[in-house]
Formats: C-alpha cells, sequence, structure tokens
C-alpha cells in the first residue's frame, strides 16, 4: 500500500516533465518522418533508400533521436531527486514506515516504469512510421540501431538518481563523471545502417547493474556521511 | 551490507571504465608515428624496390631512403625510374619516362590500366536490398531502374519504392529464371556495385540458401542467370568495376579466388594470410600485398594469376614497440570497441608481465590501509585487496575512489 502511495507521490513530481518530455519527443519522431518524407519528395523514394544503405557516410536520418530518450530520463531523474535533495526532504520519506531500502528502490521503480512507459510510445511510433515508409530490409537493421539508444536511458536514469542522492559535491562529481564515461562510448551514431546492434547487450546488463547504486548514495545519505 | 555490495558493483563498473580509457590515454601519450617501410614491384627490373623512412641525423629530419632487393641504394630518381606506373607524373616533368616497358610501348592507355583496391576477406554490412540495373542500355555508363529487389523466402522480389507494392510480373519471370538456373531461396548473401559511376554494368553474385554462387544480369529487361560451379565456402565477395575480372571471392579460410569474365574460377597462388590485401593491378602484373601488423607480404602475379616472385617485409608497430612494453606492464587489459560494429571487447593482456605492477598496487593499498589503521581483515577490505591485485592499476584507483567507509 505504501508503495503505491509512493508511485502516487512521484507521479505528482514528475507528472508534467514527464508528459512534457514525451510530447517533444513525439514531436522530435514525427519532425524526423516529416524530413524523411519531404528527402524522398525532392530525391525520390529510391535514391533516398540507396543513399540510407550505400552512402559512405549513410544517410543516417534517424540520428535526432540519438539523445532524446537520455533526455527524457534525465528528465524523470531531475524532477523526481532533486526538490526530495534540495531541502532534504527525502528525509521524510525515509522515516515511513517501511525499510529504507524499499522506498529507495520503490522510487526508483516508479522512474523506471515511466521512462519505459516513454520508451515506448516513442519506439512504437518510430517502428509504425519506419514500416509505413521503408521496407523490411531497411527498418530491421535501423532498428538495430536505435534499440540501444532506449536502452542507455535506463543506466542514465540510475546514474542521475546515484548523483542526486549523494550528499558529498565531489563525490556526486565523481559519480556524474563515472555514468558519463560509461554511456558515451555506448551512446554513439555515425556507422553504417545495423551498427550498433551488439551494444544492446552491455546497455542492458549495465542497466541491471547500476539500478541498486541508488542504494549506496542513500545509505551514505540516511547516515549524514 | 547492501550498500557495500553496491559499492563493489560500483567498483567493478569504474574498473571497466577505466580499462576503456586509461590505455587509450597512454597510447594517444606515447605512442610514436612508426617509420613507413613501403615494398613495390618493378615492372622494369622485375623486382623489388624498398622505400624506407629513416631519421637522417645529418640533417635532422626524417627522409626517405630506397634500395633495392640486394640492398644497394637507389636515388629517388632511379626509383621512381623503376616504378614508372606510380610516378608517371613526375617522370614526364623531369623527361625521364621510358618509352616501353617489357617490349611494350606506356601508351596512355597502358598508364591508364592501373587499378588499386583493398580487398578485405571479412564480412561487413551486406543488405539485401539493391537495384537491378539494365547491363545493355544501349549508352555507356547504367540507369537507375524504378524498383529494387530482394531475395527471401519467396524467391526475388521487385517492389516499387515510393508504395513498396510488389512488381508480381517481373518477380514472376526472375523468379523462374533463378529456379531454372537451380537456385535456392532464400539468398545468403548478395553482392555487387550497387552504384551508377560505372561505366558498365556485370549485375550481382548472389549465394543461394546451399552456399551455391549466382550470376545475375537484367539484359533488355529479361533475367539472365547463370550458376558458377563453386566447390567451396564463400565468405565474402569484392566485386569489380569492368575489366578481365568479375570479383575476387574470400572463403572461411582466406583462401582467395578470382571469377574470371568466362565464369572460370582460379584459386591465387598465395601463402595463408590474414585476408586483408591491398591489390595493384596493371596490364602486366598483379600484386596482393598482405598488410600484416608486423610484416607486409607481397604476391607479384602474372596477367594469368600464375606466381611470379614474392617478399615479405618487416613494418614497425607499435605492439613491438618499448612503449607496448610498459603497456603492457602496467594494465592487465583493456576494453576496446571495433570500428563499424563498435562492440566492446575486453582484450585480455596475454604476456601477464603486469603483475609486478598489481603487487606494488596492493602493497600500496594494504600499507594505505594500515596507515589509517583499518582492520585489513574484513570481508569486504579483502575483497578490495583481491580487485586490486587482480585488475592492478584500475583496481587501485577504483578502490581508492569509492572508499570502503561506512
Amino acid at each position: 500500500m505504501i508503495i503505491q502511495h509512493l508511485f502516487y507521490k512521484e507521479w505528482l513530481k514528475t507528472r508534467w516533465t514527464w508528459l512534457a518530455a514525451v510530447v517533444l519527443g513525439v514531436a522530435a519522431v514525427l519532425y524526423l518522418f516529416l524530413r524523411v518524407e519531404n528527402g524522398m519528395e525532392r530525391f525520390g523514394a529510391k535514391i533516398y533508400m540507396l543513399r540510407v544503405l550505400y552512402d559512405n557516410p549513410p544517410l543516417i536520418y534517424y540520428r535526432m533521436l540519438l539523445y532524446v530518450p537520455v533526455l527524457i530520463a534525465l528528465c524523470v531523474g531531475v524532477t523526481q531527486y532533486l526538490p526530495e535533495v534540495s531541502n532534504r526532504r527525502i528525509r521524510l520519506t525515509l522515516h515511513l514506515p517501511a525499510s529504507n531500502t524499499r522506498l529507495i528502490l520503490g522510487m526508483a521503480l516508479y522512474g523506471v516504469v515511466m521512462i519505459t512507459l516513454a520508451n515506448l510510445i516513442l519506439f512504437g511510433l518510430f517502428v509504425a512510421r519506419n514500416v509505413a515508409l521503408f521496407p523490411a530490409e531497411i527498418t530491421r537493421p535501423v532498428l538495430q540501431s536505435v534499440a540501444p539508444w532506449f536502452v542507455a536511458a535506463y543506466p542514465a536514469y540510475n546514474f542521475v538518481a546515484m548523483v542526486a542522492l549523494e550528499p558529498h559535491r565531489w563525490r556526486q562529481l565523481i559519480y556524474a563523471l563515472v555514468g558519463w564515461f560509461v554511456l558515451s562510448p555506448l551512446v554513439v551514431c555515425g556507422e553504417a545502417v545495423g551498427s550498433y546492434a551488439r551494444m544492446i547487450v552491455p546497455l542492458a546488463v549495465m542497466a541491471v547493474a547500476s539500478f541498486p547504486l541508488l542504494l549506496f548514495s542513500s545509505y551514505r545519505f540516511s547516515k549524514g556521511l | 551490507m547492501t550498500a557495500k555490495i553496491v559499492r563493489v558493483l560500483l567498483v567493478f563498473t569504474t574498473i571497466l571504465v577505466l580499462g576503456f580509457y586509461l590505455p587509450d590515454l597512454y597510447r594517444n601519450r606515447f605512442e610514436k608515428r612508426a617509420n613507413k617501410s613501403l615494398l613495390y614491384y618493378s615492372e622494369v627490373t622485375r623486382d623489388f624496390v624498398f622505400a624506407e623512412e629513416r631519421y637522417d641525423s645529418l640533417r635532422q629530419e626524417v627522409r626517405m631512403f630506397y634500395r633495392d632487393r640486394a640492398g644497394n641504394p637507389l636515388s629517388e630518381t632511379e626509383y621512381m625510374r623503376r616504378l614508372p606506373f606510380n610516378n608517371s607524373r613526375k617522370l614526364k616533368m623531369l623527361g625521364q619516362m621510358p618509352d616501353s616497358v617489357m617490349g611494350q610501348p606506356l601508351t596512355q592507355e597502358v598508364l591508364r590500366s592501373v587499378r588499386r583496391m583493398m580487398l578485405i576477406g571479412d564480412k561487413g554490412f551486406e543488405y539485401p536490398l539493391a537495384p537491378l540495373f539494365e547491363s545493355q542500355p544501349g549508352h555507356p555508363g547504367v540507369d537507375l531502374p524504378e524498383d529494387l529487389f530482394r531475395i527471401g523466402k519467396r524467391g526475388i522480389e521487385f517492389f516499387h519504392t515510393t508504395d513498396l507494392s510488389i512488381d508480381t510480373a517481373k518477380s514472376r519471370r526472375f523468379n523462374e529464371a533463378l529456379t531454372a538456373a537451380g537456385f535456392r531461396a532464400p539468398a545468403r548473401d548478395i553482392y555487387g556495385i550497387p552504384s551508377t559511376i560505372k561505366s558498365r554494368d556485370d549485375g550481382y553474385f548472389i549465394v543461394d540458401a546451399a552456399g551455391r554462387l549466382f550470376h545475375l544480369l537484367m539484359v533488355h529487361g529479361q533475367p539472365r542467370v547463370r550458376a558458377i560451379d563453386n566447390r567451396f565456402e564463400i565468405r565474402q565477395i569484392k566485386c569489380h568495376v569492368p575489366g578481365d575480372i568479375y570479383c575476387h571471392i574470400f572463403t572461411p579460410e582466406n583462401e582467395l579466388y578470382v571469377l574470371r569474365t568466362d565464369y572460370s574460377l582460379c584459386k591465387l597462388p598465395i601463402g595463408p594470410t590474414n585476408g586483408r590485401f591491398m591489390l595493384t593491378s596493371n596490364c602486366y602484373f598483379r600484386s596482393y600485398k598482405n598488410l600484416g601488423s608486423d610484416s607486409s607480404v607481397m604476391y607479384v602475379l602474372d596477367a594469368d594469376f600464375g606466381r611470379v616472385d614474392s617478399c615479405a617485409l618487416p613494418v614497425a608497430s607499435y605492439r613491438t614497440s618499448p612503449q607496448a612494453d610498459v603497456e603492457a606492464r602496467l594494465f592487465p587489459f583493456r576494453v576496446m570497441t571495433t570500428p563499424g560494429y563498435t562492440h566492446l571487447i575486453p582484450v585480455p593482456n596475454p604476456v601477464a608481465k603486469f603483475w609486478v605492477t598489481n603487487l606494488c598496487c596492493v602493497v600500496l593499498l594494504a600499507g594505505l590501509r594500515l596507515w589509517r589503521r583499518v582492520r585489513i581483515y574484513t570481508p569486504f577490505q579483502l575483497i578490495d585487496l583481491a580487485l586490486t591485485a587482480v585488475f592492478g592499476l584500475y583496481g587501485l584507483i577504483a578502490v581508492l575512489l569509492f572508499p570502503n567507509r561506512f
């Protein structure tokens, strides 16, 4: 029951930012395909498709999507944890009649659910528009290239939560640097269509492994270290 | 307890991050440009000539030195005279261009017969979607067709790109021709040059589901399919612009075959290779330079692919430099990404020279802990020491970044 209340509290904090981020993400996807349709109109669909597959460097029409899922994750993470730690209000949450680990993991779970919802909406829209304009031979490798960007949202969110809950400034900096250096070689774009498909596995492992990281910061926070 | 376990996770993540960035940082700082060593085959003397970059202590600059196979030094002009195809412009300016080579006048046409290309046996990104050009359009060059084709389980399908609708009549016609030639769908791989920047179209080379090779062309709108009797597994095909050969074919063992325009296959008489070649050909010889990390081996073949000569040249590489030796002593492994595919590969250091560094790191960490009067026999302190013993510098930095204090 307390987790439901916790979810409601988190929803109240993040709803407008989440909605705005999702709307902007949807707008980015729609704009991206507006440009594709315009490109197909101007150059012809066959030339556009051949440029996607065989140009060197290739035409990466989905490049605009690169940081969108990560930015949504950052928005959710910042609006969720910044108000809590700015006036140390999270101490109230940590005094609720449940274990601290359960409460912190509940908050993180809420963030993960919201990011998953946003990812599903954006990825679904991207797939639907892509299938309508391109044959499966292009759609399949494009989705393989795009999928890691959506998976990267999860470790990004986990590192934001970890940084936000850390009480010491210099440690926040170190965590942020570790997060940046972990993610930056994985969220990349620029190579041929179908590249980066194998990024999904290390990113997924990182997403799962980074989920409990915020417990470390929250422990230090609750102990006043 | 949970926080301590999570800290170990964090330390481990940091070790992986350091394994990605620290060796890279080290190489960027200490790797020196290797002196160039070049190897060519002279059509004039029918022997190899070498060009080497060396530091000239008298002039205090890096200079090129040239020599023949016997080690006799050559002047730059003599070196260029031996390689008229590579240096035709300079030789013409100097008025030293030979009139003929091997009894054949060096006309503009002969000079233009030079081809240079990379041949790489590794699989790249091959897309099962391409335009099938008209091979005899009645004019030089090719025209881009209105449709693209793919070869899936249902056989070949031509589809219009505007609405993705299938041209069933054309697809049926081509399917019948492919089936009559013994083709089994789906295609495993399709190789060709899907570009309009070529003087003529030579169609596509298609490996079917059974591994057999077929040549598909469109002549006056009609299919022309030819089964090729390949009795070997095909890993990669590199097609060429119109000439006397259609393509080079790599087997999984990096053996190299050539498919001539009369559909005869010829296995090249070259030794075991790593599948990476620089091919230079003219109307006299074809030289296949196998590019290794420590040496280049050049195989020279005549116009009929008979072996003429071969020569190996050691190449200065980072792996044999003192800086690489220091790197091997510092880092137990490195995480690298492959270009293009960009997947992460942890590369363990096989030399195992790093144990001295690792031991020093363990002693340093234990000393620091004792100096701060921390008991080092607790389980999590021992884990820190174990991580430092295994991961050396990475472990030490990560453990110090995230102190085991709760």
